[in-house]
């Protein structure tokens, strides 16, 4: 290995300022031996280099003898490598390692990561009222931490990749080997060592990057930050995707269903669970569907109305100068931008905000004769139903597909509806995510795997793992029903 | 005249849809078939527009079955 | 091979069951009572009977090729051209009756649900799904249909159960009382109307064809009994004359219902249940209508077909028939017996040549 010359890696990095180079020399025995010490502020803990780095190079070691042996032997530190060449040095250097190059020969990468983490806190999107209350943070070794509490088994493996020409950001594969499928995992692998992108900033840029139906609106790739959830598909034999610097972790195969259950389904009773999935179901339905049948019936088929209804509606609408259509897209339009400036906005401004949408949506556009009340109430009901969806980008595709159906129902009435939702399906039913058809287990049908769908079994009923995405291991337990042992 | 965009339209979606990728795979005979399937709707629906006559299919089936299908209903119909 | 999906047994059912429903339960009620009266649905029952048989037939033939669809071993049996004349025949059937399928879908929305909307914008709409579904593959169609499979059965039971109030039974007496003779007639119309025969072209992509057979024959019966109730409905709860004048005599049935004050007007049920349905009818039927064209053409892919087929399909749908009474005398009485033609006469034909000649092979052989 060539020597390597101080000057250049402090060009290479720019001489930046924040890239703290130290040059000191060990003496001992009459023999002095240059020292460089390099670490990037802020990344390590200044603390422990002082105790185990300094004091070992400064005092223990003119003790010894050094010439011999490599530094690495004499370390007082866990996590300490030799490098062979100067290309991993710079990445060792911005993920907190300490690096030390003996007399321009010897490099040690010393692991002294001492970089300020948002602490483990509480789910912020996915929020349960019975469930482990914990979230990922930002720091991908805190993750797989978290991952590896809840699945103590030596099966659990992982792979890192380094992903991003230029952010170089760490990617980890998690997976419980004996439950995947070798041929996911092999498509996962493949399809991140495809990703040529120069920076990962976040893991929606690897979702994107690797989902299988770029044009679809709906989500092939399924995220969480919740380590229960992820601790569970891996149980389901799916694969996570951890990417440093982000909480939400990436699980594929993602079925259709799955974007529909949430965590809490599995810590209540089935029963309880069960019933709540349904109610899930009606308010899907309700907002994929709630403005576009109002649309279709007031407009073309006011004869599916009882009577009396109908005289009701029609006395409300009787001054509203847009056809029901035009009326619900301002409605609906109103209520993303409302929606959407609620996310963005600073907290403080929440109250105001919601002042301001209340009066203006609910009554003055109604007394001023813009709008309807029954259409208030629709979109009203649509919107808080929108919301029943557990995952965020599902409930994001089901927005999308409404308005396409609402212009749909505008246009040609209920056959528009129908005809758009057997688009809606056949389009559902052609999506694969890794190979598994999107829509299972509905389409293709498998009875056995329907157990965990629209209701929830108990979990002694559930013994069998998903048929398409574990195809060797599929036996989860042998249980039978629990109560007071039989005799 | 809207009809006759229409139908322009229509047949310029179908043959960006099929015509490129059949020529870049060098499918010549499927091209041919292609084209002679889409030129006959064209020209009869131009002819539809222009309120020429066309042969019903339905009839020619009326005229060659329909003696055989008339013996076997009065044969078979009940009332009498 | 055109087709690379595969499907399973159980969705050869789905996709039988559905293909049977398809346009029958919205037209046979009518027909049937205006040819066997009161006994519709006996004549249903017969002509079910005779659906039964000849999928016996149906299957006998295809599990002597079953790799290949119909119109593949009408080629091997009856050599390169005459073959590929009986396929191309085989085709313009399927064609008509796609584009009848396409009629009777324009015609219901443009009469019962959106009255101010243009035929031919109803037809386009229609057949612009179809071909998405046919694009997409028959796979994809399959597993919509065992998606859409669940809420037709609800939907029809729901039905079902709501009329059961209104039933009169004296309304399907007296039996048979002129006789056979119009029950049988009823029988043959209704097992014309069927056209199991374009599900051949299905069987060889399922993933078990010695399994073909059963799915056929579940999903045949089980349609069948969904229109035999829907027939036996119609004259209980409206009676001959009524259902007669009604040419979608099931659509009326269905808005016979009302439960208290609060569940009426639900017709609607049962246009959805029809037109997904005649959806899957059609785009069975044009998936047919492409591959088997292709497989004719020897085309390497049958999509390139479905846009230009759409095009001629809409045309023929527009002038297939003039008004609506010269579809009434049409269809059952002379289609009847052009199907008779495909449905009973070509596969009889072909496995009696293919057994004549295995036979003679065999002794030659021997």
């Amino acid at each position: 290995m060539n020597p390597i010359d101080i000057a250049t890696i402090r060009k290479k990095l720019g001489n930046s300022a924040d890239i703290v180079f130290k040059e000191f020399n060990i003496q001992y025995d009459n023999r002095v031996q240059t020292v460089n010490l390099i670490y990037a502020e802020g990344f390590v803990d200044t603390n422990a280099v002082q105790d185990f780095v300094l004091e070992t190079l400064m005092v223990d070691l003119p003790k010894l003898d050094t010439d011999k042996h490599p530094f690495l032997d004499f370390m007082t530190v866990g996590d300490v490598q030799e490098l062979q060449s100067t290309d991993m040095m710079y990445h060792d250097l911005f993920s907190g390692h300490v690096i030390l190059i003996r007399e321009g020969t010897e490099i040690l990468s010393i692991a002294m990561s001492g970089i300020k983490d948002r602490a483990v806190s509480e789910a912020m999107t996915e929020t349960v009222s019975r469930g482990p209350k914990e979230a990922f943070t930002e720091n991908i070794q805190t993750n797989t931490a978290l991952i590896r509490r809840k699945i103590k088994n030596p099966n659990l493996w992982l792979e890192n990749l380094r992903i991003g020409k230029m952010t170089q950001t760490n990617v980890s594969i998690m997976y419980i080997n004996g439950i995947v499928t070798d041929k996911i995992v092999d498509e996962v692998r493949s399809r991140l060592a495809r990703i040529d992108i120069d920076g990962i900033l976040e893991s929606g840029y690897i979702e994107e990057l690797i989902q299988d139906a770029p044009y679809s609106p709906f989500p092939t790739v399924y995220n969480s930050e919740r380590p229960d959830v992820i601790a569970a598909e891996l149980l389901e034999g799916k694969i996570a995707i951890l990417v440093d610097g982000t909480p939400h972790v990436l699980v594929v195969p993602a079925l259709f269903i799955s974007f529909m259950h949430s965590a809490e389904d599995y810590y209540q009773r089935a029963d309880i669970s069960s019933l709540i999935r349904i109610l899930r179901f009606v308010g899907i339905f309700i907002a994929l569907l709630g403005p576009s049948l109002y649309i279709a019936i007031t407009t073309f088929h006011q004869e599916m109305l009882p009577t009396q209804l109908l005289i009701g509606l029609a006395a409300q609408r009787e001054g509203i100068p847009f056809p029901a259509f035009i009326e619900a897209l301002i409605m609906e339009i109103t209520f993303e931008i409302l929606r959407e400036a609620g996310v963005r906005m600073p907290r403080t401004m929440g109250q105001a905000m919601s002042i301001v949408g209340t009066l203006v949506i609910g009554q003055s556009a109604v007394a001023a004769g813009i709008v309807s009340a029954a259409m208030v109430i629709v979109v009203s009901i649509t919107a808080i139903s929108s919301f029943v969806v557990p995952a965020m980008n599902m409930s994001i595709s089901i927005r999308m597909i409404r308005f396409l159906l609402m212009g749909l129902a505008a246009s040609f009435g209920l056959y528009g509806i129908i005809l758009g939702i057997i688009v809606l399906v056949l389009h559902l039913c052609s999506l694969r995510t890794f190979g598994v058809p999107y829509m299972s287990p509905f389409g293709p049908y498998i009875a056995q795997d329907t157990k965990d769908t629209l209701i929830r079994l108990p979990h002694w009923a559930m013994r069998k793992r998903l048929r398409l995405i574990n195809q060797n291991n599929l036996t989860r337990s042998k249980d039978k029903a629990p109560g007071p042992e039989r005799r | 005249m809207l009809k006759y965009l229409g139908l322009l339209l229509a047949s310029a979606i179908m043959i960006l849809i099929e015509v490129p990728s059949l020529w870049k795979r060098k499918r010549i005979w499927d091209l041919w078939v292609f084209s002679t399937l889409l030129f006959f709707g064209i020209v009869l629906v131009m002819m539809r527009f222009l309120n020429l006559h066309i042969p019903n299919p339905v009839n020619g089936i009326n005229e060659v079955l329909g003696p055989l299908a008339e013996a076997v209903f009065q044969n078979l119909k009940g009332g009498n | 091979m055109l087709e690379k999906g595969k499907i399973s047994h159980r969705q050869l059912t789905v996709l039988s069951l559905l293909y049977t429903i398809g346009t029958s339960i919205l037209i046979v009620p009518s027909i049937m009572s205006v040819f066997s009266r009161q006994d519709g649905w006996i004549a249903c029952l017969v002509g079910v009977v005779a659906d039964i048989t000849i999928i016996f037939i149906y299957s006998a033939l295809s599990s002597r090729y079953p790799k290949l669809s119909f119109v593949e071993y009408s080629e091997k049996i009856l050599g390169k051209w005459l073959g590929k004349a009986v396929s191309l025949f085989f085709m313009s059937f399927i064609f008509l009756l796609s584009a009848f399928l396409l009629r009777v879908v324009g015609n219901f929305m443009t009469t019962h649900i959106m009255p101010n909307t243009p035929i031919e914008v109803t037809i386009i709409l229609f057949i612009l799904v179809v071909i998405y579904a046919v694009r997409l593959g028959l796979e994809t169609t399959a597993r919509a249909g065992e998606i859409f499979l669940p809420f037709v059965i609800v939907l029809f039971l729901f039905l079902t159960v709501f009329l059961l109030p209104q039933i009169k039974i004296d309304r399907i007496e007296p039996f048979l009382e002129e006789g056979f003779k119009p029950v049988i007639l009823g029988a043959f119309y209704y097992f014309n109307l069927q056209e199991q025969v374009i599900l051949l072209m299905l069987v060889p992509y399922s993933n078990r064809p010695d399994k073909a057979r059963n799915a056929l024959l579940v999903g045949t019966s089980i349609g069948s009994l969904i229109i035999i109730v829907t027939v036996l409905l119609s004259t209980l709860v409206l009676g001959t004359e009524f259902t007669q004048r009604n040419m979608y005599a099931s659509y009326t049935l269905a808005k016979q219902i009302s439960v208290g004050n609060f569940l009426q007007r639900v017709e609607a049920m049962l246009a959805i249940l029809w037109l997904i349905t005649i959806f899957f009818k059609t785009a069975v039927c044009m998936y047919a209508l492409s591959l088997g064209t292709a497989q004719t053409l020897q085309l390497k892919d049958y999509r390139t077909l479905t846009l230009p087929f759409g095009l001629l399909l809409v045309f023929l749908s527009l002038i297939v028939y003039d008004n609506i009474v010269s579809f009434i005398s049409f269809t059952p009485k002379v289609f009847s017996l052009y199907a008779t033609i495909f449905m009973v006469i070509i596969p009889v034909l072909l496995l009696s040549i293919d057994t004549l000649r295995a036979s003679l092979k065999k002794e030659q052989s021997s």
